[in-house]
């Protein structure tokens, strides 16, 4: 990992085209100004981590949880849905 | 940037004369190996669909349509989505979102970050959206299906929908 120190308002260039500004530091936070085109898609990390957790544990249904969806889903669909 | 045209799932299939593989270009988020899905519809299961993976079987997931798991959803779809979709901004998108069964009969439903498929190019992203207010895991049985998903009215009067 690549480790840089910067002051307040400084910037650094990743890349050609993104720019990440330290905009205030304020006691252990960091704010962090980001220019980025795009196609670059920015996130923070905790989050990214959360969404791809849930998504690997939503690949993996048991049989007995989608039975269990099932059942659940006919007691509180409206009985309109049935018609056809 | 709200103006997204959300439209029923069947047209990803009817336009496209069956061809229905959505490519997630940049991948799933814990499921990066998977890049090509396909969207597999049962009329039982509705709004519930399947996608399979194409590339990693028999990885599935189970999406819902949001409309169906919650009122008043209207996730912000910036230009920059579109543009990575390959479509113009405002065009037709489908929005699924991915739908967690645990073993003691729960079932959450992903609402932050939902998967946007561009109905022009069939591709898609899980964008994980800046609004905070949608969780992660949004309790889904419990709190039951919203009228709306359940109906057959489509949502739009976009040209899609004729």
């Amino acid at each position: 990992m690549l480790v840089l120190s910067r002051k307040v308002g400084q910037s650094l260039i990743i890349g050609n085209n993104i720019r990440v500004k330290v905009v205030e530091i304020r006691g252990q936070q960091v704010r962090l100004g980001l220019e980025a085109p795009s196609d670059v898609t920015v996130v923070r990390e905790e989050l990214h981590k959360a969404v791809a957790d849930a998504n690997v544990q939503a690949a993996k249904p048991s049989d007995a949880s989608i039975a269990s969806l099932a059942s659940a889903l006919r007691k509180t669909r409206p009985k309109k849905d049935d018609d056809k | 940037m709200n103006r997204s045209a959300t439209i029923e799932p069947e047209v990803l299939h009817k336009e496209r004369g069956g061809t229905t593989a959505i490519v997630f270009d940049r991948g799933i988020p814990g499921l990066e190996d998977a890049r090509r899905w396909e969207l597999v519809e049962n009329e039982e299961l509705r709004p519930f669909y399947w996608l399979r993976s194409l590339d990693q079987q028999p990885l599935t997931l189970l999406v819902v349509e949001p409309r169906a798991a919650v009122r008043g959803y209207r996730p912000d779809l910036t230009r920059g989505v579109y543009e990575r979709l390959g479509a113009a901004p405002g065009s037709d998108v489908v929005i699924f979102c991915i739908v967690t069964l645990t073993a003691d009969g729960a079932a959450t439903v992903n609402l932050r970050a939902p998967l946007v498929v561009s109905c022009e190019t069939m591709r898609g992203e899980q964008v994980i959206l800046e609004q905070p207010h949608w969780p992660i895991r949004h309790r889904l049985v419990e709190a039951g299906l919203t009228d709306e998903g359940t109906g057959r009215s489509p949502q739009c009067s976009s040209s899609a929908a004729k």
